[in-house]
């Protein structure tokens, strides 16, 4: 009980402004940005970050440069393909992809590993006390992936029976974050999608999107099989939230004749069958993370 | 004659008629989606070009009541689709994919 107690303060400091209700007595916070006290707003160099809604009020620069491969490899020390394995990468007005346990930014450009920034795992433990040394396996994935921490407490986790999934959930809805969060019913209805064969080869194709497939196909020189064959490995996997598509799943992944527009994979996971499939603008999909309109899946 | 000019008279050709389904998946669709780049186009041109390329994406000649329900347009509501946004965006110089998903929501319900 104990323990679980302690990770429920730990869960919720994951989405706490940096320390902003734990000092009182110094204007200079967490990673060491000076707090504005009339804006109410910390400085991180580059852009203002807002501690009430745990956002940037200004974008990340960095993510301008999404149609520049060689600077954005510069600037992050990733590509393209890598970013968006990542969902919450795309998130320009997030802190650190809205994990905090793990990423610090003390430019407000870009993040960088906790553990190898100026931040030692000792200072965070300053933070949080006690808590931080009982990270058990279970509270170690959670912080992986805070986004989605409610799947992953509800897959068979003896957690789960605690409620604190749940928990997450009104704590979220608490901080103002419930439109980056997944609903749990959309969760483990997502999940249907990759139960059993991975391959996305081995699915039902509606008509019409067999059709475009072959459409995007003859585009990009690929066969259909191949296609699927990559959407499959695809990380990049959002529930749409959307009304007119609202449950519909999402797989994107890069397009080998222009940078500039991702293949679109859509399936219905309710029928656990491919929709839909087409090009969408890279900078178009990151608006739609952006507003809350698509919510990230950890397959 | 520029890209935009290609585009728009692929455009002008559907709303007045005589470009069939197979003819603008090849002359339209494919080439925005392997020729154009955003540097090619002014930031409101290409947002207006890429909506209805996108929105062809869900668009299919005869769609089955099981493709309608997960959104797709005939090719009917398609040449209507273009031709609201058409409209729109020379009035507005701008559209962007609320105002183009409102269009397209509009002309769902309506059949």
């Amino acid at each position: 009980m104990r323990k679980a107690l302690i990770s429920i303060i730990l869960l919720l400091f994951a989405f706490l402004p940096p320390a902003g209700v734990l000092a009182q007595t110094t204007n200079y916070r967490y990673t060491g940005q000076e707090l504005d006290p009339e804006a109410d707003l910390y400085c991180y160099g580059q852009r203002y970050y807002d501690a009430d809604v745990g956002k940037f009020i200004q974008p990340d620069p960095v993510l301008k440069n999404l149609n520049d491969s060689r600077t954005l490899k510069q600037q992050t020390g990733q590509d393209l393909e890598q970013l968006l394995a990542n969902p919450q990468a795309l998130n320009e007005y997030s802190y650190v992809q809205n994990n905090p346990v793990k990423y610090i930014d003390e430019e407000g450009e870009w993040f960088k590993e906790f553990m190898t920034g100026k931040q030692s795992w000792s200072d965070f433990q300053m933070e949080v006390g006690e808590a931080a040394m009982h990270v058990n396996p279970v509270m170690e994935k959670v912080i992986d992936h805070p986004y989605i921490s409610g799947a992953v407490i509800g897959v068979g986790v003896p957690l789960a029976a605690t409620g604190i999934g749940a928990l997450v959930e009104r704590g979220l809805i608490g901080l103002g974050l419930a439109s980056r969060a997944l609903p749990p019913t959309l969760i483990s209805q997502s999940q249907r999608i990759f139960q059993g064969s991975q391959n996305f080869k081995n699915k039902e194709v509606a008509t019409g999107a067999l059709t475009k497939l072959q459409d995007v196909s003859k585009v990009i020189g690929k066969s259909v099989d191949s296609i699927l064959q990559q959407a499959s490995k695809s990380k990049s996997v959002f529930t749409d939230l959307r009304s007119e598509n609202y449950g519909n799943v999402n797989v994107f992944f890069q397009n080998p004749v222009n940078n500039e527009k991702l293949i679109r994979i859509t399936l219905d996971p309710t029928l656990n069958k491919i929709i839909s499939a087409g090009f969408d603008r890279i900078n178009q999909v990151q608006k739609w993370i952006n507003e809350g309109d698509l919510a990230g899946f950890s397959k | 004659m520029d890209k935009r000019d290609i585009l728009m008279e692929q455009i002008n050709k559907l709303i007045s008629g005589p470009l069939t389904f197979n003819d603008f998946t090849k002359n339209f669709w494919s080439y925005f989606v392997t020729e154009v780049r955003s540097k090619d186009l002014t930031e409101n041109d290409y947002d207006f070009f890429a909506e209805i390329q996108e929105t062809f994406d869900w668009t299919v000649e005869n769609p089955s009541d099981e493709e309608r329900g997960y959104g797709y347009l005939d090719w009917q509501q398609f040449i209507e689709f273009v031709k609201q946004v058409t409209e729109f965006y020379r009035k507005n110089s701008k559209l962007d994919n609320k105002d183009a998903s409102k269009i397209k929501s509009a002309i769902l319900k309506e059949s």
